[in-house]
């Protein structure tokens, strides 16, 4: 059990990352952000989707902090409510490309060959269009919704965490532990997964982490073009493109959720960097 | 020693070919040895001479990058067609192998006594106190002192003759009847050297373990086989009992190495070099591989390659040296 404890830990000299001020800025952005997500009704002091014709477009004040729109509802309890949309983005729209990459990548770097040689062309051809514009494509297809996003951003995003994984499993296929593990009659799952994967997936968390923060940009980018969340929902691209039109008149409307998007972008970022750095000496 | 039926691994005729930008390139070329219970066979060669291949090739590992024919017959079971599946149980199990680097050849991430305990799960019925139990036990016999304390420390946390020996322990938990081993000591200094094969040919005596010892230093396999195998451009040129072959070398390579060796030699004297380079396996010469490089070649030296041919001391040269020749050799 302690061993086991010691092995998590990382080095003395490494958890010096951990007391950077960039990092810890991180980590608390990233904490009250979990906490508006999972309870955002604690927080919001309106309901997101009550009108209120008597308020309408009001400019921030005491009683509406970043005012209200042209419905009369309340900017601040949206910009709320659309934190547990947002951070779970962060999470949805990254988790099955994780899995689906780092499987997927370990078994071609691991066998090469045919499988490698097709993933390989696969790669290719999802690699050549650009990021954005393969995920509209697939929204455009299934139909607009958080769902389609999700599955869209896991048709493409899986790629490049297999590619990180395909490149890290074949370093680790060089070390002679990989050769005896076969020597000792284990079966290839688990030369694969206990032995090679543990050793090769730190590059991969750590492009998790900084996915995350682009996940949420995309999730509001497809929000804002009206492919991802459907208004009325509160979602941060939602909310901005909904200020749109009274950008003029109404600015708050489109800023408060445009910094709402930066503050939390900001955070998973500097999260992510401490990461990397704790990890990259170990990896 | 010419009882084939007793045995323990006969190796007849095996090539290892691997296809190099559309042309084969021959590896291990037609290699024939056996190895009998509880000896130990040093297979001796330059850098790229194949020795390792030829280790490879017979667990099956060179597979998935060659074409591998021939046979390797491992108590009466031929290895070569073996699938998979089967070859699993008779690796780790039956045969088992250690590596040059102490340093990769251990998981980072796990402990020692997880790694000992994984090949015990994977190739005995004992229990987890049981395994335990016998952890502690093969590190002990690997002389790890203080054993128990360190099942618990991870691989970084050894020295690297130390990590050698947690390796060996590692090929020992199944009791194999068969070590292989690839050059184990050449990443280690002089002393640790000693220790490590004085264990290994301890350890074989012991347990009736058969090991074949593959090394590119003729010195460690003088103190350590039985028997000696040559190898040159991925053919076996000399074979024989160490005593015979060193103090009575026939192939002009094996007496070129012999003479390398600085022993014997007056002082302020020039040291011998055989001359030349070891060939490319992609391109090799007709005939003899060593022929460029050797003084006594003949014309029919180019034109063929001569067969590995003799009763106990074998070789394979036309112009052989003459057996009754005194040599400087190595001190046995």
């Amino acid at each position: 059990m302690i061993s086991k404890l010691r092995r998590l830990l990382p080095h003395s000299s490494q958890l010096l990352v951990l007391l950077r001020p960039g990092f810890l800025v991180g980590v608390a952005i990233l904490f009250s952000s979990i906490i508006l997500a999972l309870f955002p009704s604690t927080f919001a002091p309106f309901d997101p989707n009550a009108f209120n014709y008597v308020d309408l477009k009001q400019p921030p004040s005491a009683e509406h902090w970043f005012g209200t729109d042209n419905l009369g509802r309340d900017t601040f309890s949206r910009v709320i409510w659309a934190y547990s949309v947002n951070i779970q983005m962060a999470f949805i729209a990254t988790i099955f490309a994780l899995t689906i990459g780092v499987t997927v990548g370990s078994l071609v770097g691991y066998y090469g060959g045919i499988a490698d040689a097709i993933f390989g062309r696969c790669v290719d051809a999802i690699i050549t269009f650009p990021f954005l514009v393969l995920v509209i494509a697939v929204v455009a297809v299934l139909g607009p919704g958080l769902t389609n996003m999700y599955i869209a951003i896991t048709l493409v995003g899986w790629v490049y965490y297999a590619r990180l994984m395909r490149a890290e499993i074949m370093g680790q296929l060089g070390n002679d532990y990989a050769a005896a593990g076969k020597v000792m009659g284990y079966s290839d799952a688990r030369i694969i997964f206990r032995h090679l994967l543990p050793n090769a997936i730190t590059p991969v968390i750590v492009y998790w982490m900084t996915d995350m923060a682009l996940a949420i940009l995309l999730g509001s980018s497809l929000g804002y073009l009206g492919l991802g969340a459907q208004p009325p929902q509160a979602e941060w691209g939602v909310l901005i493109a909904e200020g749109r039109n009274f950008i003029t008149t109404a600015w708050w409307l489109s800023l408060m959720p445009g910094i709402a998007i930066v503050v939390t972008g900001l955070g998973f970022s500097l999260v992510g960097d401490g990461v990397a750095d704790l990890m990259r000496p170990r990896g | 020693m010419t009882n084939n039926n007793k045995s323990a691994l006969q190796v007849s005729g095996l090539s290892t070919s691997f296809d190099i930008g559309g042309k084969p390139l021959k590896a291990v070329d037609d290699v024939s040895f056996v190895v009998e219970q509880g000896e130990v066979l040093g297979i001796v060669g330059e850098s790229g001479s194949g020795k390792s291949i030829t280790l490879r090739s017979i667990l099956g590992l060179a597979r998935r990058y060659g074409t591998v024919s021939g046979s390797v017959k491992w108590q009466d079971q031929e290895l070569v067609t073996m699938p998979e599946k089967e070859l699993r149980k008779i690796r780790g199990k039956e045969i088992a192998m250690i590596f040059q680097e102490p340093m990769s050849s251990l998981n980072p991430l796990l402990t020692v006594g997880l790694q000992i305990g994984e090949n015990l799960s994977a190739h005995t019925d004992l229990d987890k106190p049981a395994r335990l139990a016998r952890s502690i036990e093969l590190l002990e016999k690997v002389g790890i002192p203080d054993a128990a304390n360190r099942l618990d420390d991870f691989p970084h946390q050894f020295s690297g003759g130390m990590r050698q020996r947690v390796m060996i322990a590692i090929a020992l938990a199944s009791n194999p009847k068969l070590l292989l081993a690839d050059e184990p000591t050449t990443a280690l200094d002089v002393t640790i050297q000693k220790q490590i094969l004085k264990l290994i040919t301890d350890l074989s005596s012991e347990l009736g373990m058969s090991v074949i010892l593959v090394t590119h230093d003729l010195g460690v396999a003088a103190q350590t086989c039985n028997r000696l195998a040559v190898m040159y451009g991925g053919k076996l040129v000399e074979t024989g009992d160490t005593k015979s072959v060193i103090s009575n070398p026939q192939h002009r390579y094996t007496e070129g190495l012999l003479r390398s060796v600085p022993e014997n030699v007056e002082p302020r004297t020039q040291l011998y070099s055989l001359p030349g380079t070891p060939p490319s396996l992609a391109n090799l010469p007709i005939g003899c591989a060593f022929a460029p490089r050797c003084a006594h070649a003949t014309s029919d030296c180019e034109a063929g390659k001569p067969a590995l041919v003799g009763e106990a001391h074998k070789v394979a040269c036309f112009n052989a040296a003459t057996p009754v020749q005194a040599r400087p050799g190595v001190a046995l």
